[in-house]
C-alpha cells in the first residue's frame, strides 16, 4: 500500500520536478497582429523529443526535437505562415530558422546535449482576452515538464480608413454655396425687377443639375487625366493626355465608333419612321383604335430587360424563331448577324415611345387646317408634306435628338443580348460593342478607371458636338419656342 | 412680413439639409458603428438561388446562430458570376460584406485590388493556428493563397465529370461508360445516340471551363510549371479542334448549346451524356432521372485521361469587417467536419478536409465517391491574375476557331500572346 502511494505521488510530482528544466518567456509585442512570441529554454536536453504548445487547452502546434542532422529538410522563409520558429544553442545569442518537413511540421536539430532554446511566434492568439498557454516538453516516451502561463496578443487590427468623402462633400458644398451666392447677388442686382423671385424658383433645379450632372462629369474629366486603376485606387497620379492617346490609338476604336454610329442612326431613323407612321395610322378612323394603341404600347410597358431576355430566348438556336422556321440558326454567332439582331430588338423596344409622342403632337394639329386644305382640293400627300410634317417638326426634332442621345448610350440591350459579342478581337471591343458597353468593360472588367474616364469624356464630347450641330442645323430650339 | 417669411424658409431649408449630416455626427459622440454592429454579420452567399446547396448552407448558418444567439446574421444571395464585381464596388464604397464565398480562380481578380493601399480581403494567416490549418487538404489550402496571403478558408472543391442517362444507354443497348472508356468509345456512343430530337452529348462548346479537361488529356496545360502562359502548348490546338468538331463535324452537340440548354436537354431526357459538375447533381436526381456518373474518358491519341480543373471555394473575410473574429468563427464552423460531411451527403459538395476523404459514409455514396475520384485525377485551378484573365481571353480564341476565322493553333497562339500581355 505504501509503495502504491509513493508511485502515485511520484507520477503527480514528476512534471513539477521536471518543469524546472523549462523556462518560458512570452512577448506579445514582438511578433505582430494576432501573434505572441514565446521563447522556451530547455536545460541539458538529450535524445529526441517534442515541445508542444496548447492554447486554452487546445493543441496549437509542436516542435519535434531531434539530436542529429537536418538532412534535406528546408528552412522556409520567415513570414510564410507567420508561425515562425527559431532555434539557438548559445542561450539565444544566435538564432537559426527552424527546419520543416514537407507537411510543415517544425523540427529543431541539435548535436550534443546542451541548453536548447526554441523561439516561436504563435498565431491565432486572441487580442480581447487572456488565453492560457501550456508549454509541454516530452521525450520519446513521457512528459518531462510543463509550464502554464497566460498570453494575450497586443497588436491591434488596423482597419482600412472609411471611404474619404470629405473632398467630395467639400467640393459639393463649395459649388452649392457659390451658386447660392451668385443667385443672391443676381437677385440683389435685380431687386427692382418684377421677376426677382423667379431666381428663387430656378435655384433648386439649377443646384440639382450642377450637383448631380455637372459635378460628376467634371470629376470624370479630372479622372481621365490620371492613371487610376482598381489596383491602386486613391494613389492615382496625373498622367497628362496618355489615356486620350490610348483611346485614339487603341485597336478597334474606329470599328466601335463606326458601329456606334450605325447603331444610333439606324435606330433613330426607324424609331421616328415607324413610330410616326403608326401614329398617323392610329390618327385615322380605325375600329379598335384603343386596342391597337394598347397593344403597340406593350413593348414600352414591359421592363426592357425582360423584353430583351425574351428576345434572346426566342432567337436561341432552340428558341421560338428557329422552331417556327424549322432551323437551328445561331442568330448571334456572326458579327453582322448579331449586329442586325441587336438593332432589330432595339427598334422594337423604341418604337412605342416615338409613336406615343408623335401621336400627341398629331392631335395638337388643328383639324380645321386639314379640312380647309381638303376643301381647296389639296391631295393627301400634299397635306402631309405641307401641313402635318412642318407642324410636327417642333416635336419631332427635339425628340429625335433625345432619341439619338439615348440610343448612343443604350447599355442594357447590348449587354443583355450579346454582352458585346461575338468577341473576335483580342483585347478589343466585341462585334456588337458600342462605345458605352466597351467603356463598362474597360472600367469594370479590366479595372482601368482612368482610361475608362477618358473614353467617357470622348463620348461626352461627341454627343455635345452632335447636339450642338443638330440643334443649330435644325433650329430645333427656335422651333420649340 | 415678407423678409421674415424668407428668413424662416431659409432656416427651414438649412435644417432640412443638415439633417443628413446628423447621423454622421452621432459617431463622433460615441455611438460608433463598431459598437452598433459588433454582433452583426453580413454574408454574400453566391450559391445558386433556391438550390439544395443554398438550403443546406442556410441551415448551417442557422445552426451556428443557435450556438451564438448574440450574433445577428444577414445572408444576401449574389449571382456567382457577378459577385466579384459587386464585391469590388461594395468594398470601394466601404460596404463590403463581412464574409463572402469565392472560388480560387476568382481570387486573382480581387486580391490585387487596392483601396488607398489596403487590400479588400483580410490575410487570414495570423488568425489561424497551425493545428487549425492542418485539417485541410494542403492543395486546397494552397489554392486559397494569393501572393502568399491566405485569402479564404477552404470549404469545398468541385470539378466536372461525365454524367450519363442510363435509360438512354439501355435503349441504345450501349454499355455504360467506365474508367477504361476512351474518347473513341465516347464519340461512337454519342454518335449512336444522336437522332431526331435526341443528342448523344450536350456540352457548352464555347465554354473554356469544360474544355480545360480535354486540353489536359491532350497533354496541354494553361500555364507552365514556372507559371508562364501556355495556352498554345502541347496538344492544346488538337484538343480545341476535337472539342469544336463534336458540334461542327460530328454534329453530336446541338448548335449554340450553353450551360442552361445543356441542363435542360439532360433534364428532359434529350441528351445521353453531358460534362457537368456535382453542383447540378441534386437537380438531376430530383427530376427522377436515372443518372450515372463516370470518370472523363482517356484520350485515344495520347493515352492520357481527360483531367478536369478542380476549383476550390472558400470563405473570405473583408478587410473592412469590424467583426472579423466572429466572421472567422462562422467560416471555420462552415468548414468544419460536421457541416462539410452533411453538405457532401446532402448536396454532393465535395469536402476539402483530409479526414473526410476516407470517411465511410462518404465512400458509401457511389456518386460522391466517383466525384472525389474524378477530383483526384484533376489539376488544381491556379490562383493567379492570369487565371482570371483566361476566362476573358479564351472565349475569343474559341470563337475565332469556331467560325473558322483562325485555325485552332493560330487562335490559341494569339490568345497566349494576349494572356502574356495581361500578366506582364
Amino acid at each position: 500500500m505504501k509503495h502504491i502511494f509513493w508511485i502515485i505521488l511520484a507520477v503527480f510530482l514528476l512534471p513539477l520536478v521536471s518543469a524546472q528544466s523549462l523556462d518560458v518567456q512570452s512577448d506579445s509585442s514582438a511578433a505582430g497582429f494576432k501573434r505572441v512570441r514565446v521563447s522556451v529554454e530547455i536545460d541539458s536536453f538529450s535524445g529526441n523529443g517534442s515541445l508542444e504548445f496548447h492554447v486554452s487547452e487546445a493543441f496549437h502546434s509542436s516542435v519535434i526535437i531531434i539530436q542529429g542532422q537536418a538532412g534535406e529538410m528546408s528552412q522556409p522563409l520567415v513570414g510564410e505562415w507567420y508561425d515562425d520558429c527559431w532555434t539557438s544553442t548559445d542561450l539565444g545569442l544566435n538564432w537559426t530558422e527552424i527546419h520543416r518537413s514537407e507537411n510543415g511540421q517544425a523540427h529543431a536539430f541539435y548535436s550534443t546535449p546542451q541548453t536548447l532554446s526554441i523561439r516561436c511566434d504563435l498565431t491565432g492568439i486572441s487580442q480581447s482576452k487572456e488565453d492560457n498557454l501550456s508549454v509541454r516538453l516530452f521525450d520519446e516516451s513521457r512528459e518531462l515538464g510543463r509550464i502554464n502561463t497566460s498570453i494575450i496578443a497586443s497588436t491591434a487590427d488596423i482597419l482600412p480608413p472609411p471611404p474619404d468623402s470629405s473632398p467630395v462633400i467639400f467640393a459639393i458644398g463649395s459649388i452649392a454655396l457659390t451658386i447660392i451666392a451668385l443667385f443672391g447677388y443676381l437677385r440683389w442686382k435685380d431687386r427692382k425687377s418684377m421677376n426677382r423671385h423667379g431666381l428663387a424658383f430656378v435655384l433648386p433645379a439649377f443646384l440639382a443639375l450642377v450637383l448631380l450632372s455637372f459635378y460628376p462629369v467634371a470629376y470624370g474629366m479630372a479622372l481621365s487625366f490620371t492613371d487610376a486603376h482598381e489596383e491602386s485606387i486613391g494613389d492615382e497620379e496625373f498622367n497628362g493626355l496618355e489615356n486620350y492617346l490610348d483611346v485614339f490609338t487603341s485597336g478597334g476604336f474606329l470599328r466601335v465608333l463606326f458601329f456606334t454610329l450605325v447603331w444610333t442612326f439606324t435606330n433613330v431613323v426607324f424609331h421616328v419612321g415607324i413610330g410616326g407612321a403608326l401614329a398617323m395610322l392610329l390618327q385615322q378612323k380605325v375600329r379598335g383604335k384603343l386596342a391597337y394603341r394598347t397593344l403597340l404600347l406593350l413593348p414600352w410597358a414591359i421592363p426592357s430587360y425582360i423584353s430583351v431576355l425574351v428576345w434572346k430566348g426566342m432567337f436561341h438556336p432552340e428558341g421560338l424563331v428557329n422552331v417556327l422556321l424549322g432551323t437551328e440558326t445561331d442568330f448571334f454567332s456572326g458579327v453582322t448577324q448579331a449586329q442586325t439582331m441587336v438593332i432589330l430588338v432595339n427598334i422594337w423596344l423604341g418604337v412605342p415611345f416615338m409613336m406615343m409622342s408623335i401621336s400627341g403632337a398629331l392631335q395638337s394639329i388643328p383639324e380645321d387646317l386639314h379640312e380647309a386644305a381638303k376643301v381647296e382640293g389639296v391631295s393627301d400627300w400634299a397635306r402631309l408634306r405641307h401641313i402635318t410634317i412642318p407642324l410636327l417638326k417642333p416635336t419631332v426634332v427635339p425628340l429625335a435628338l433625345m432619341g439619338f442621345i439615348w440610343t448612343f448610350n443604350m447599355f442594357n440591350v447590348i449587354f443583355l443580348l450579346t454582352n458585346g459579342g461575338p468577341q473576335l478581337w483580342f483585347g478589343e471591343p466585341g462585334g456588337t460593342d458600342i462605345l458605352i458597353t466597351y467603356v463598362y468593360d474597360v472600367a469594370f472588367v479590366k479595372g482601368e478607371l482612368g482610361l475608362a474616364a477618358a473614353w467617357s469624356v470622348v463620348i461626352f464630347i461627341m454627343l455635345m458636338a452632335f447636339s450642338w450641330a443638330y440643334t443649330k442645323g435644325s433650329k430645333a430650339t427656335e422651333a420649340v419656342v | 412680413m415678407a423678409p421674415a417669411k424668407s428668413s424662416l424658409s431659409i432656416i427651414l431649408t438649412l435644417l432640412l439639409l443638415s439633417a443628413g449630416c446628423l447621423s454622421d455626427s452621432l459617431d463622433d459622440i460615441g455611438v460608433t458603428s463598431t459598437e452598433k454592429s459588433s454582433e452583426e454579420l453580413v454574408i454574400w452567399s453566391t450559391y445558386e438561388t433556391d438550390s439544395k446547396e443554398e438550403a443546406g448552407f442556410l441551415d448551417s448558418v442557422s445552426d451556428w446562430q443557435k450556438l451564438h444567439p448574440e450574433v445577428e446574421v444577414e445572408v444576401i444571395s449574389k449571382p456567382f458570376y457577378q459577385a466579384v464585381q459587386a464585391y469590388k464596388i461594395a468594398a470601394l464604397g466601404g460596404e463590403a460584406p463581412d464574409l463572402m464565398r469565392f472560388s480560387n480562380d476568382q481570387l486573382g481578380s480581387i486580391a490585387p485590388v487596392r483601396d488607398r493601399g489596403n487590400p479588400l480581403l483580410e490575410d487570414l494567416r495570423p488568425w489561424l493556428t497551425p493545428a487549425q490549418r492542418s485539417v485541410w487538404d494542403p492543395i486546397a489550402l494552397e489554392s486559397m493563397r494569393y501572393d502568399g496571403a491566405l485569402m479564404a478558408i477552404p470549404v469545398s472543391q468541385d470539378c466536372v465529370s461525365l454524367f450519363f442517362n442510363r435509360a438512354l444507354f439501355d435503349e441504345a443497348g450501349i454499355s455504360y461508360p467506365d474508367e477504361n472508356w476512351t474518347t473513341a468509345d465516347f464519340l461512337s456512343a454519342a454518335q449512336e445516340m444522336t437522332f431526331g430530337e435526341q443528342v448523344g452529348l450536350s456540352i457548352p462548346t464555347k465554354d473554356p471551363f469544360r474544355w480545360f479537361s480535354l486540353n489536359s488529356g491532350y497533354g496541354g496545360s494553361l500555364f507552365t510549371a514556372s507559371g508562364e502562359a501556355n495556352l498554345d502548348g502541347n496538344g492544346s490546338a488538337d484538343a480545341l479542334r476535337f472539342w469544336l468538331d463534336l458540334e461542327l463535324k460530328h454534329e453530336i452537340v446541338r448548335t449554340g448549346t450553353n450551360v442552361e440548354t445543356m441542363k435542360q436537354q439532360f433534364l428532359s431526357g434529350k441528351a445521353a451524356m453531358i460534362i457537368d459538375g456535382p453542383w447540378h447533381w441534386p437537380t438531376y436526381t430530383a427530376a427522377r432521372l436515372d443518372v450515372g456518373q463516370a470518370l472523363l474518358p482517356i484520350v485515344e491519341e495520347t493515352g492520357l485521361r481527360m483531367s478536369p480543373m478542380v476549383g476550390y471555394k472558400g470563405w473570405a473575410v473583408s478587410k473592412q469587417s469590424q467583426n472579423k473574429e466572429t466572421a472567422i468563427s462562422l467560416a471555420l464552423y462552415l468548414s468544419s467536419s460536421e457541416v462539410a460531411k452533411n453538405a457532401a451527403l446532402e448536396t454532393m459538395t465535395m469536402p476539402v478536409l483530409s479526414n473526410l476523404y476516407d470517411d465511410q459514409d462518404i465512400h458509401s455514396d457511389i456518386a460522391l465517391r466517383g466525384f472525389i475520384a474524378q477530383a483526384r485525377l484533376g489539376f488544381p485551378a491556379p490562383t493567379s491574375k492570369g487565371m482570371s484573365a483566361i476566362y476573358d481571353i479564351l472565349p475569343t480564341a474559341i470563337e475565332n476557331a469556331y467560325i473558322g476565322e483562325m485555325s485552332t493553333q493560330a487562335a490559341l497562339t494569339a490568345a497566349n500572346q494576349e494572356l502574356k500581355e495581361e500578366m506582364a
